[in-house]
């Protein structure tokens, strides 16, 4: 199993965490995330942009009433993978709890 | 890029303590509306009992169907139909059952008393949702406590009405409170 090194990034691993729980329907405004993954305005809005282009994230941008409002959620391909994801990662500390020769990964 | 099994251990406890704070963000978004209404039914039916307290029963009565009925519709549109099990309807009867037997053995006669009384209870109850969901539902939780131990223990004139004010719109500012998270 690989890593998937966009998801792994430590902010975007945060985004990627705060979207998962989130039932289908449901999104997460700019500053929501920004609270949860202790990123800067900036850093937040190029994670998110790195994490869309990979096909990870929708992001939708509306107003309400004037104010601009950006939200953000998973997508079933970012869903998959972040999954996956955390599966490599439980995997990697198997390993290493069970003191197997692979008690690191090296691509 | 190298992972050690340090580096995964560290990664997912950060993610599993963001997805945390996440699911209790949502959770909080999700009590919102649910709280603004059962706030409007307090209000509304401490007012009535006020002007009509010989009615009190009866209102309450309507006030919680309301209350009921109204939550059911909304938590399914935050928080999806599969959330809504049978164990949350079977908690709420075990508990209306326990409040019900609890004021029978208590033998409380006035209606007063039996609205503060039953006022504590759901305080109580929003202070153990609390314990699992956040500390902004504790803290309300603890707030219905403290006004219905108050405002129950004092019996000022016009208890209804504090009842109404205070905690029917300690409901309403929750709610708001909350969907704001």
């Amino acid at each position: 199993m690989e890593p998937n090194d966009v998801i792994h990034q430590s902010t975007r691993l945060r985004l990627m965490a705060a979207l998962y729980p989130l039932p289908v329907d449901q999104r997460l405004e700019f500053k929501q995330l920004k609270a949860l993954s202790g990123a800067t305005d900036g850093n937040l809005g190029g994670h998110l942009a790195t994490l869309e282009k990979a096909g990870y994230v929708l992001i939708e941008k509306d107003f309400v009433g004037k104010r601009p409002r950006t939200r953000a959620s998973l997508t079933k391909d970012g869903r998959r993978a972040f999954a996956r994801h955390l599966e490599f990662l439980r995997d990697i500390l198997d390993q290493g709890r069970d003191g197997g020769a692979a008690d690191r990964y090296r691509p | 890029m190298t992972i050690t099994p340090q580096d995964a251990a560290r990664a997912l406890k950060e993610v599993e303590q963001v997805a945390d704070r996440s699911s209790t963000l949502m959770g909080y978004r999700a009590a919102g509306p649910s709280l603004i209404l059962w706030g409007c039914v307090w209000f509304l039916v401490n007012l009535c009992c006020d002007r009509w307290p010989h009615m009190a029963g009866l209102f309450w009565t309507f006030g919680d169907a309301i209350g009921f009925a109204g939550s059911f519709l909304l938590i399914p549109r935050t928080q999806g139909v599969g959330r809504i099990s049978w164990r949350s309807f079977a908690t709420l009867i075990v508990a209306m059952v326990s409040a019900a037997a609890s004021a029978t053995l208590l033998q409380i006669r006035s209606a007063e008393t039996l609205t503060a009384f039953f006022t504590l209870l759901v305080g109580s109850v929003y202070m153990i949702w609390g314990c699992w969901r956040g500390v902004r539902i504790f803290g309300l939780g603890v707030m219905i406590v403290v006004i219905s131990m108050v405002v129950g223990l004092s019996h000022p004139p016009h208890f209804y009405v504090w009842m109404a004010v205070n905690g029917g719109g300690a409901l309403i500012l929750a709610g708001f409170w909350l969907r704001r998270a």
